[in-house]
């Protein structure tokens, strides 16, 4: 029986979510869909606090262990924090199937979850296909918008795509060993069908998690995308994607070749400079944030760059995971509380005096995004990257992650300094009522950002605790 | 010295809880009424402040022979040694006196940018609070994060009140500091991973990985660390202090800033830069600092000369006071080069009254150019007349930025040049030619203001400084003429902590050179370069 209650929190979600297709119509109208997501959402973060871990290997292609664990929380509580976030704004989008809209982030963060606790490819798959399939719905359920649409499509095509070279590089694993199984196998000698299946895979978790060169899909997705289904899925995707990359690639390690280590410096590098350049260049702010998370990505992958030397590289990219959710959730969720159309640099232009709360959480978050105090998690999490990066050895790596975050600095104040410095258009100066539960989520979200920052030894404790139980101490 | 709570910590937290207080008001709808309320919580919170750092200071002082010393230490994020390390020495006390100080002036000082109301004194206490962190913290890491942090309260004051072309400016500003700082943010982060390793093997129980006197002694970065890491430091206290050829930023900001805030960045921004370079880089790269001193020494003397001929060509007062401020900074740099006890001391004398004159000379010019509605020196003229108080105290401190004798600019450029004249005496001298262009160019100015032929007004009020303003400006000339005839009291609290700071460095270039120079370091030893050069060259031999 050993592992089956590891299915609790994931069952949670999927058969909760049961209960809009079954009630349809009538739930919708008494206002409690969104309610009842967020009470399975909860229900589903008190089962990861219940669930025993596993005991050896489960035979049931979940693993829960301290990694698993963690990760899953944050997912549920980015999800939460979403979801509650933009309760208000969902409606004011134009999304009127607000039944489908909540099953299928409900489905989407089941996935993640699968995708967070998989222990075998199989399940990796099915984790990564049903996060993926609701997440393409999601994007265009705007659907009287053209761009919506665009971003469904455009999802749906890249996603298949890379869903596909994961599958490859899967079935190569497959071929190689006899196993499905994530176990390092020492009987089985490095080989070049295990370097190609490991080349795969890592293409397609590259372009699951939006690493440049495989992000093409990911400004379009995240500005077609309704706000508040970016708001969602900047921090689970993000979130499920890099647990999926760093078991493939803490697998990948026990090979030690050279060149694994090199094609991440040159993915780290490429992510990092093209995000970074390609943000500064935009008008539109979901655009700037999307390949903002490109360049986020690539800092992260710096950490793991440097995870030769033991587990601590992928404890401080578990910080820089964690600190850059709730900075990222945070952003896109004020844009989606400004407005349903709000994107462009001129709709924020003035919201200091529109609504005092939105301007100050929203320039928490962006001097958290450049590295700055007072939202000292940015500064902290890219401390610990860095300072990994060099006692790994790899300067030049390090002197190229902070020029770019100095580069990225020109682009982030743009945001706090539209919002605070220039004058609204005449078109938009009446003041914007935050809703409660709105204006709470980002108060939470914004100390998140303070406050992990300035004390950051226990949620370090956290993330250590889990590199070991993925990397082994 | 236990006295149950930290009391640096508080000097630095009043002001940022003061601050933050008043960002309420700021979006309050009365708020001509909260800006007044305001206005006396921000001074009563600064003076406050000012009061808690002297009896601090005071209670640190103790007996007679002991050096003033008050640190605290708590756990920040032990696990990579990083410590809440605060420490209030002769050194800091200089700095963070002046921060008070200034800082309380500008904050009194009546005339504010329009509309500005409570932001305005959140704005500068907060600015306060950051600054006072950065003089007082000795762990990289927090230094770093007030290092980064005061920036942004100028910058906002900027880009809120600033001049037309105020974006572009604290743009430019932005980018400059930051460039030059992400390198010295990523040289802490392998100075304190290569302590954390020394210090583990040395088995200590509580590990200061990241604290700048721990640090220096354990002497373990070798030629080339030293080199990158060293200028890695250098270069970010260059951008902001600034010395020449990275000055770009300042003509632009100082021109475009409000005139508080170009006052406060003037007096305490650079400061820092000048105090970074004396605090850290000296003990922590003592041979890059030897290597490198003539090239700062040419750097700063280049400094002074070629701030003030720029400054003679200009029209415009702000630009005028941007460029004589790189002028007079590089006399800092100057005495630091020539790493001298009594250079160095003039330095941070130096730096001191630089930090007062400057201020008062741009809250004074802000006060006449904003009445008469232009900054172009050929337009304005024959003020004397008309505001007698202004032009009395726009007098002192102009004779003061002269660094005439009985002022205190005066014994800071004295001992800057005496000091550092046997070590450089060709640079010395450049510098010297600084001086005399500098009194051109202020007095030129002060005449052209003041007894030039009188022009049109813009605004026919015939209003002179009023009250308080008087009140700002004669405690900020009383400062400034009691500290230049009688600066043996300043002088000998810098001294001995400076003398400490030579003698980390020295101790360090010592155990490298693995030299015969063992001679204990009291009072009387002061540190030749000359010597030390010739112990490196011996032992690279």
């Amino acid at each position: 029986m050993n592992g089956v209650t590891s299915f609790a929190p994931i069952l949670t979600l999927s058969l909760g979510s049961l209960v809009y297709l079954v009630t349809g119509k009538l739930l919708e109208r008494t206002k409690l869909a969104a309610f009842l997501a967020f009470g399975l959402v909860v229900a589903a973060i008190a089962m990861l606090g219940i669930i025993p871990d596993s005991i050896g290997e489960s035979e049931y292609g979940l693993i829960v262990n301290d990694f698993s664990r963690l990760l899953a929380v944050v997912a549920c509580v980015g999800a939460l924090v979403s979801l509650v976030s933009t309760r208000a704004a969902v409606e004011g989008e134009g999304i009127d199937t607000l039944n489908e809209y909540y099953f299928l982030a409900l489905t989407a963060l089941s996935g993640a979850l699968v995708m967070i606790f998989c222990s075998d490819f199989l399940s990796l798959f099915i984790g990564v296909e049903v996060a993926s399939l609701a997440l393409y719905c999601l994007c265009g359920s705007r659907i009287h918008r053209g761009i919506s649409a665009e971003s469904s499509m455009k999802y749906f095509l890249l996603g298949c795509f890379s869903s596909a070279f994961l599958l490859l590089g899967i079935a190569l694993w497959y071929g190689a060993t006899g196993s499905l199984s994530m176990v390092p196998l020492a009987a089985v000698p490095y080989n070049a069908m295990i370097f190609l299946s490991f080349l795969m895979m890592l293409v397609g978790l590259a372009f699951k998690v939006g690493l440049a060169p495989f992000h093409f899909w990911v400004p379009d997705v995240y500005q077609g995308a309704p706000t508040s289904v970016t708001t969602f899925m900047s921090c689970v995707v993000k979130v499920a994607a890099f647990a999926a990359l760093l078991k493939v690639l803490v697998l990948g390690f026990t090979y030690p070749q050279p060149w694994s280590f090199g094609a991440l410096w040159v993915l780290a590098v490429l992510a990092m400079t093209l995000g970074n350049l390609a943000a500064l260049q935009q008008r539109s702010i979901k655009r700037m944030l999307a390949y903002s998370s490109v360049a986020q990505a690539g800092y992260m992958l710096v950490g793991i760059v440097s995870t030769e030397y033991g587990s601590d590289g992928v404890a401080a990219t578990l910080f820089y995971l964690v600190s850059y959710c709730a900075m990222t959730v945070g952003s896109f969720a004020v844009l989606a509380a400004v407005g349903p159309d709000a994107d462009g640099v001129d709709s924020i232009q003035g919201l200091g005096k529109r609504s005092p709360l939105l301007a100050g959480c929203l320039t928490v978050f962006f001097l958290g995004l450049a590295g700055l105090p007072p939202s000292m998690a940015g500064l902290t999490s890219k401390l610990f990257v860095f300072s990994e990066a060099l006692s790994a050895g790899l300067y030049g790596l390090a002197i190229i992650a902070v020029l770019n975050s100095a580069l990225a600095c020109a682009y982030y104040f743009r945001i706090p300094v539209a919002a605070f410095f220039q004058s609204a258009p005449a078109q938009q100066t009446q003041p914007i009522s935050v809703p409660l539960t709105t204006a709470l989520a980002l108060v939470l979200c914004a100390a998140a950002v303070v406050l992990i920052g300035l004390f950051p030894e226990p949620l370090l404790a956290l993330v250590r605790d889990a590199a070991d139980s993925l990397v082994g101490p | 010295m236990d006295i149950g709570w930290p009391p640096l910590s508080f000097v630095i937290l009043l002001p940022l809880i003061g601050g933050l207080v008043c960002l309420g008001p700021w979006f309050a709808p009365e708020r001509d009424a909260a800006s007044r309320l305001c206005r006396t919580w921000s001074l009563v919170v600064s003076s406050l402040t000012l009061a808690l750092l002297l009896a601090v200071a005071q209670g640190g002082m103790g007996a007679p022979d002991v050096l003033l010393s008050v640190s605290e230490t708590r756990a920040w994020i032990p696990s990579l040694g990083i410590y809440w390390n605060l420490t209030l020495d002769g050194l800091s006390l200089a700095f963070t006196l002046l921060t008070c100080v200034v800082s309380l002036a500008v904050l009194a000082w009546s005339a504010r940018p329009a509309q500005a109301g409570a932001g305005w004194y959140s704005l500068l206490l907060i600015g306060q609070a950051t600054v006072l962190g950065a003089f007082l913290a000795t762990d990289l890491v927090v230094f770093y994060c007030f290092f980064e942090a005061m920036l942004l309260p100028m910058l906002a004051a900027m880009a809120l009140w600033g001049g037309p072309r105020r974006f572009q400016a604290a743009l430019k500003f932005l980018l400059y500091t930051m460039v030059g700082s992400v390198m010295m943010f990523l040289a802490i982060l392998y100075i304190g991973w290569k302590g954390l390793g020394v210090l583990a093997t040395h088995g200590a129980e509580t590990i200061f990985a990241f604290d700048v006197t721990t640090l220096s002694t354990t002497k373990m970065l070798g030629p080339d660390e030293q080199l990158w890491l060293g200028l890695a430091f250098l270069i970010a206290f260059a951008v902001k202090t600034p010395i020449v050829p990275l000055h770009g930023w300042l003509p632009e900001a100082y021109r475009e800033a409000p005139h508080g805030t170009a006052a406060f960045t003037a007096a305490l921004l650079g400061k820092v830069g000048i105090y970074g370079i004396i605090r850290f880089a000296m003990p922590l790269f003592p041979g890059f600092m030897l290597e490198a001193a003539p090239h700062l020494a040419a750097l700063g003397a280049i400094g002074v000369a070629y701030g003030a001929a720029v400054a003679m060509a200009q029209r415009d007062v702000r630009s005028l006071l941007a460029y004589s401020s790189v002028s007079h900074l590089g006399f800092c740099v100057l005495g630091i080069a020539a790493a001298t006890e009594m250079a160095v001391t003039g330095a941070v004398f130096q730096a001191v009254s630089h930090g007062l004159v400057t201020a008062a000379l741009f809250l004074v010019f802000g006060a006449i150019t904003d009445r008469e509605g232009t900054r172009d020196m050929d337009s304005l003229g024959g003020l004397a007349a008309r505001i007698p108080v202004g032009a009395f105290f726009l007098m002192v401190f102009s004779i003061a930025a002269v660094a005439l004798p009985l002022t205190s600019s005066f014994v800071g450029e004295f001992l800057v040049i005496i000091g550092s004249w046997q070590a450089f005496p060709q640079w010395t001298s450049v510098a010297l030619i600084g001086v005399v262009l500098g009194a051109v160019y202020t007095l030129t100015a002060y005449l052209k203001v003041m007894f030039g032929p009188e022009r049109e007004p813009a605004t026919a009020s015939d209003a002179d400084l009023q009250g308080g303003d008087v009140l700002v400006l004669g405690a900020l000339a009383a400062l400034v003429i009691i500290l230049g005839i009688f600066p043996q009291g300043a002088l000998s609290s810098i001294s001995p902590a400076i003398e400490v700071q030579l003698a980390q460095a020295a101790g360090s270039v010592e155990d490298e050179a693995k030299a015969q120079l063992r001679a204990p370091l009291s009072a009387e030893v002061t540190v030749q370069p000359a010597r030390l050069e010739s112990a490196i060259a011996e032992s690279s031999r």
